[in-house]
């Protein structure tokens, strides 16, 4: 069971450091046949910016009592690789609120704006994005919402 | 073999056909993005979705893969991508979809195209879209 964690939980600017997963040769392989089948053989075996959203999700995925309700995403904004992932790093996610907003149409739900970093063992950002997550709103009660 | 200057802004290439099955999106999932509207079958039929849905980065991961084999096959040199400006998840990918990606150029200058790849379903919608800057090596070196 997770946390609860709402949106009126998460306050701009709060930075939240968690997740960890060990790249390992062997995944990026299975990543490479399945979606970089155009890549040289000779190319080195690195996770790009697809596989590195992957491994992002799937920390998220792992750590819901972390980060609470959140709901959908629907995409994000200004993505930049800085290095590519390669076996042996051990990833993790550092996350920054940078807005949040209620919503208009939805009043058990409200939107954040979300800084994500990528880093690596040595606190190097492989990759950043912004997101926009729906979280839900504390319930006022048992039965209903705000 | 396709360099930079050979993309002129407003071109469309087709990137290919994917499907995507069952197998596909459930063992996506069991990966990488564990949550049952992706991989429970008959939970996901009690959802709002009506069906399994692909995970957003399985969407993602998959125009990567049709970039990848379209690039492999036109022979584009030195195609590169490092950032996203946007990418949106705007339907759902279901099982049995059949997936054409397609690029079109939007600006073309100093080796860099800015494109946007679209995946679109076999009824015609776009599922997903990224827009951003690709490197693509020059023919001539730059003086």
């Amino acid at each position: 069971m997770s946390a609860e964690r709402w949106y009126e939980d998460w306050e701009i600017g709060e930075t939240l450091t968690y997740g960890r997963h060990e790249v390992t040769a062997e995944e990026i392989r299975v990543w490479r046949e399945a979606f970089e089948p155009g890549a040289p053989a000779h190319a080195e075996p690195v996770a790009g910016w697809a596989m590195l959203g992957a491994i992002k999700i799937r920390m998220i995925v792992a750590n819901r009592e972390v980060i609470g309700n959140s709901l959908v995403s629907g995409g994000f904004d200004d993505l930049v690789l800085h290095r590519p992932g390669r076996a042996g790093d051990v990833l993790s996610i550092r996350k920054t609120v940078v807005g949040k907003r209620e919503s208009r149409g939805r009043p058990d739900r409200g939107i954040l704006n979300l800084a994500y970093e990528m880093l690596n063992q040595r606190g190097e950002v492989l990759m950043r994005l912004t997101s926009i997550v729906f979280y839900l709103r504390r319930p006022v009660d048992g039965e209903g919402r705000t | 073999m396709l360099y930079f200057e050979d993309f002129t802004v407003g071109d469309l290439h087709d990137l290919g056909r994917v499907t995507v099955d069952e197998a596909a999106i459930v063992a996506f999932a069991t990966a990488w993005d564990p949550q049952p509207m992706h991989m429970d079958a008959v939970a996901a039929r009690a959802g709002s979705f009506g069906t399994l849905i692909a995970s957003g980065w399985h969407a993602a991961a998959l125009a990567t893969r049709l970039l990848s084999e379209w690039q492999a096959r036109a022979d584009v040199v030195g195609l590169e991508q490092r950032e996203i400006e946007a990418l949106r998840w705007l339907r759902p990918i279901r099982p049995g979809d059949v997936l054409t990606g397609r690029l079109e150029v939007l600006s073309a200058a100093a080796g860099i195209c800015r494109c946007r790849v679209e995946l679109i379903d076999q009824e015609g919608h776009v599922a997903t879209s990224l827009e951003g800057p690709f490197a693509i090596t020059r023919r001539e070196p730059a003086t």
